[in-house]
């Protein structure tokens, strides 16, 4: 067989896949440009020089490879220092540590916002045009951790409505991009064995292939999957109070997972230390270099400082979520004993 | 017959002469068997890094003209490697794509000119030097690679 034929056979067949919208599906996703790696500290640096709104040289100096290379890749101080936050050096600046070369000079850094990485803060949602995994590899294992419990959850006042049955197939098809065929087909395949799927089981699942995937944001998956298990439990037009006790008994089965919890925790703290070192380390280098650039750093400075007391805030509400984790935790052990 | 392409890195307009004979084997090379988003599905598909799906994506955007026809090479060289892949699914995809565009860059100069920018980066991503060929053993890949490259023959111009 000539390879002319071989490729008239290999393209005259029909290539099924169960993602019929897969920029749908990468959206959500919710990773962003942090799926690629090499071209991951060119896009942050852009978004940086933009966002900060430092001078325009400094701009263009923080754009530069010259710039990329000498401090994101050679510096062993801001190595340390971005190591101290638990992050390596190329992946430092989604949270929010920049070097604003034009205005302090040598190793003087500042800790500017997290708005960077949010696409809510920025008003932009970023879409990769390609994540790391097979896409049908990708598909096939989160719907086969999602669907479960969107079923489980309908199912829990005792029938699953055909409203809720639509429900689930808008989320999966509509919004995440799934061919509807495979979604009704498998809606199929695990009615009859929802008794024998946990709660936990999956949460730890889902909660631990996000976490471990590179082209997943566990966090954006988790809150939106809430969302569409709190419009599975309204669809019906009848809110049961066995469904709200089984949304949150898989909601605190997430929250349970320790290893998320401690996590965030340690991270949380490591960044607050930071946040307070960088604030001290940059009105150092700002009132040195003030004399001689006052105009530029002065603005610079301004805009650091707001955004680092939005920082604040942020691990303020971080800190205020752990606490509404801890609750959930003591919750969910109350469900225990109950049961 | 002239066949012109863009040099990617100067922006320079390449001419090349090819012969009759050679255009009357372009058929080939004019055939278009998927569109760009089927490619790209099938792009999706790869074991390999976004970073490297989306090099191979800008072979895409790679084309020439011959005469008053414009052939997709880029599109060409994905469908080969496709097809490649899927004949030999225990080679690595990295292997494929260094020995096919490696030996296809020495065989047409116009392919290398038109690859220059991109055959680099991907193969410094898949880790893999031009020379892998010479470490194949599996004959009967080297002979598809070998079919493979001839369906470019017909751009074995002269300046």
């Amino acid at each position: 067989m000539s390879f002319h034929s071989d490729m008239d056979d290999f393209f005259s067949s029909t290539r099924e896949t169960i993602i019929s919208d897969q920029l749908r599906f990468k959206n959500k996703l919710g990773i962003g440009e942090k799926a690629y790696k090499s071209l991951r500290m060119r896009e942050n640096l852009t978004t940086i020089s933009e966002a900060v709104g430092v001078a325009g040289a400094a701009s263009a100096a923080a754009g530069s490879s010259v710039v990329a290379t000498t401090f994101f890749a050679g510096s062993s101080a801001l190595s340390a220092a971005f190591s101290a936050v638990g992050i390596g050096a190329f992946a430092a600046t989604p949270v929010g540590w920049v070097v604003s070369a034009g205005v302090l000079s040598g190793a003087a850094y500042m800790g500017i916002s997290r708005l960077l990485e949010s696409p809510k803060d920025t008003g932009l949602t970023v879409i990769p045009k390609y994540i790391n995994a097979p896409i049908d590899l990708i598909a096939l294992a989160m719907i086969e951790m999602m669907l479960p419990v969107s079923l489980k959850i309908a199912r829990s006042d005792g029938v699953i409505d055909t409203r809720e049955i639509q429900e689930i197939g808008r989320f999966y098809s509509s919004e995440w991009g799934y061919s509807p065929s495979f979604v009704s087909k498998l809606i199929e395949v695990y009615q009859p064995q929802l008794d024998s799927l946990s709660y936990i089981k999956l949460a730890g699942s889902l909660s631990k292939y996000c976490a471990e995937s590179k082209d997943c944001n566990p966090v954006t998956i988790r809150d939106e999957f809430i969302i569409h298990l709190r419009e599975v439990i309204e669809a019906d037009g009848v809110i049961d109070p066995k469904e709200t006790e089984e949304l949150g008994f898989f909601i605190d089965a997430f929250a349970n997972i320790e290893n998320d919890v401690s996590v965030l925790r340690s991270s949380l703290e490591a960044g607050k230390d930071n946040i307070i070192r960088g604030a001290n380390k940059s009105k150092e280098a700002v009132s040195s270099t003030a004399k001689n650039t006052a105009s530029a750093i002065a603005s610079g400075f301004s805009t650091s400082t707001n955004t680092l007391k939005n920082m604040g805030g942020s691990v303020s509400s971080g800190t205020q979520r752990l606490s509404s984790l801890a609750l959930a935790k003591l919750r969910k052990s109350k469900i225990n004993d109950e049961a | 017959m002239d066949i012109e392409a863009i040099d990617p890195i100067s922006g320079e307009k390449l001419k090349y002469k090819i012969t009759a004979d050679q255009f009357s084997q372009f058929e080939e090379l004019l055939k278009e068997r998927v569109t760009d988003n089927v490619l790209n599905g099938y792009i999706d598909s790869f074991n390999i890094s976004a970073d490297a799906k989306v090099l191979l994506h800008s072979l895409q955007s790679i084309v020439i003209t011959v005469g008053e026809k414009v052939v997709a090479i880029g599109k060409k060289l994905l469908e080969v490697l496709l097809v490649l892949t899927r004949k030999f699914p225990n080679t690595a995809f990295g292997i494929i794509v260094a020995v096919f565009l490696g030996l296809l860059v020495s065989a047409i100069p116009l392919v290398g000119v038109l690859l220059a920018g991109i055959l680099k980066p991907l193969l410094l991503i898949f880790g893999i030097a031009v020379g892998a060929k010479n470490d194949m053993k599996d004959m009967s890949l080297k002979q598809a690679i070998n079919d493979a490259v001839e369906i470019f023959s017909p751009l074995k111009g002269q300046h």
